[in-house]
């Protein structure tokens, strides 16, 4: 394994570095004990006093309050948990997706779905559309909140995954699939991820359990499938 | 939870609840690091307003999930802050017309807040800062400048060899010394 040299990895904490140089220190990060272990502990610390060094300031009151603001809003609007059941077996009823105001339409479902593809339903009342679930081993849903140029991803009912291991997004467009960003559930199988690009219609945003961050291409079969209409 | 109990939790702790979408959380961790980051996005986009853009993007996407905090990369600190420092690069660079404010001494530019309403870990905030700026200041004028360039500017190590008419091998030396120096100093507990 060929490792960056110290400027190089200093290079790259201080964001110094072209973007060729980047992408090829952070590809090499994940699998590399060495090197992040020099970035966190040597590199890090030292860069992060660069941060504290400047005139602390007091923010002004109306930030916090148009911050909270969104938050609140946000908070409230997020689905409710699944109930709790018994059996492992899925699940019942509609996936209802809640599109946020001007944005784009959506479509999510619960997968375990050849060729990963999502069924897309038919519009709802009430400015929501109703996606048809199709049946999963697990109990996974969630939605997909689709803007200008990024979207969300907020899924319930995920399994747990083992130290390391990652859920993966992918892009996928024609017959080409790109990864996206990657996160870990919470205790209760909640996750969020943000896809800071803009989904063009017919993209698909998939979802797989891979070993950690890093993989090109999808090593498992996609357990959630989302269809940007 | 209650929030009181909520204040009690340590940062690292406090994070996971921030990623369930519980507000009252978000709201601690803006009181905690709210400050800093503003601090921060001022002292680089060098304006009110962009500042408090700035500011609201990078916590919105931590409130969002579009950044996940992971204890085995540092602090919740230095992560929300690495945060704010790249959107604030890609503000400047997005306003492409937009100087970069560099000078490590620029207190007399920062526009000054009511102060009555300070608390405790305010006035310890700044009191860090103001030793943390000091240590800086003991670095020779040509490693602060490449790291201010880099840091707070958003140049490439290409970018600033060209800048100050330097090779590169020399600017990423000067980078390298410079920040050895800062992890000395830290290292002595400053």
């Amino acid at each position: 394994m060929t490792h960056p040299s110290p400027d190089v990895l200093i290079g790259y904490a201080l964001g110094a570095l072209d973007p060729g140089e980047e992408r090829t220190v952070s590809k090499h990060l994940p699998d590399c004990a060495r090197c992040s272990t020099e970035l966190r502990e040597r590199i890090n610390p030292a860069v992060g006093v660069l941060a504290e060094s400047v005139e602390q300031l007091e923010p002004p009151p109306e930030l916090r309050e148009r911050l909270m603001e969104i938050v609140r809003s946000e908070a409230e609007a997020q689905p409710a948990p699944a109930p709790p059941t018994r059996r492992r077996r899925l699940r019942v009823g509609p996936l209802v997706l809640r599109p946020a105001a001007g944005l784009a339409a959506l479509a999510v479902a619960a997968a375990g779905v050849a060729g990963y593809l999502a069924n897309e339903g038919d519009e709802g009342g009430g400015g929501a559309t109703t996606v048809p679930v199709v049946e999963s081993s697990a109990g996974i849903g969630g939605s997909l909140v689709v803007a200008e140029d990024s979207a969300m991803l907020s899924v319930h009912g995920m399994p747990q995954l083992p130290e390391g291991a990652v859920y993966q997004l992918w892009l996928a467009q024609d017959s080409s699939v790109r990864p996206s960003s990657s996160f870990v559930p919470d205790a209760a199988g909640w996750g969020t991820a943000a896809i800071p690009e803009s989904l063009p219609a017919g993209s698909q945003v998939l979802v797989s359990r891979e070993s950690g961050p890093g993989h090109q291409a999808p090593t498992s079969k996609p357990l959630l499938s989302a269809r940007v209409d | 939870m209650t929030k009181s109990e909520l204040q009690k939790l340590a940062d690292e702790d406090l994070m996971p609840l921030v990623a369930a979408k519980d507000p009252d959380a978000f709201e601690i961790f803006y009181d905690r690091h709210g400050g800093a980051a503003y601090s921060l996005a001022y002292r680089i986009v060098g304006g009110r307003q962009a500042a408090e853009d700035v500011t609201q993007e990078a916590l919105i996407s931590i409130w969002r999930g579009g950044a996940r905090f992971d204890r085995a990369r540092g602090s919740v600190r230095a992560w929300t802050l690495g945060i704010v420092r790249n959107r604030a690069i890609d503000h400047l660079r997005r306003d492409a017309g937009h100087a970069p404010n560099l000078a490590f001494d620029s207190e007399e530019q920062l526009e000054r807040r009511p102060s009555q309403d300070r608390t405790d870990a305010e006035a310890l905030r700044r009191e860090t800062a103001r030793e943390v700026r000091g240590a800086l200041s003991g670095l020779p004028d040509d490693q602060s400048k490449v790291i201010e360039l880099a840091y707070f500017g958003g140049f490439t190590h290409s970018e600033i060899a060209r800048m100050l008419n330097e090779p590169l091998g020399t600017i990423k030396g000067r980078m390298r010394l410079g920040l050895e120096k800062v992890r000395a100093t830290l290292a002595e507990g400053m």
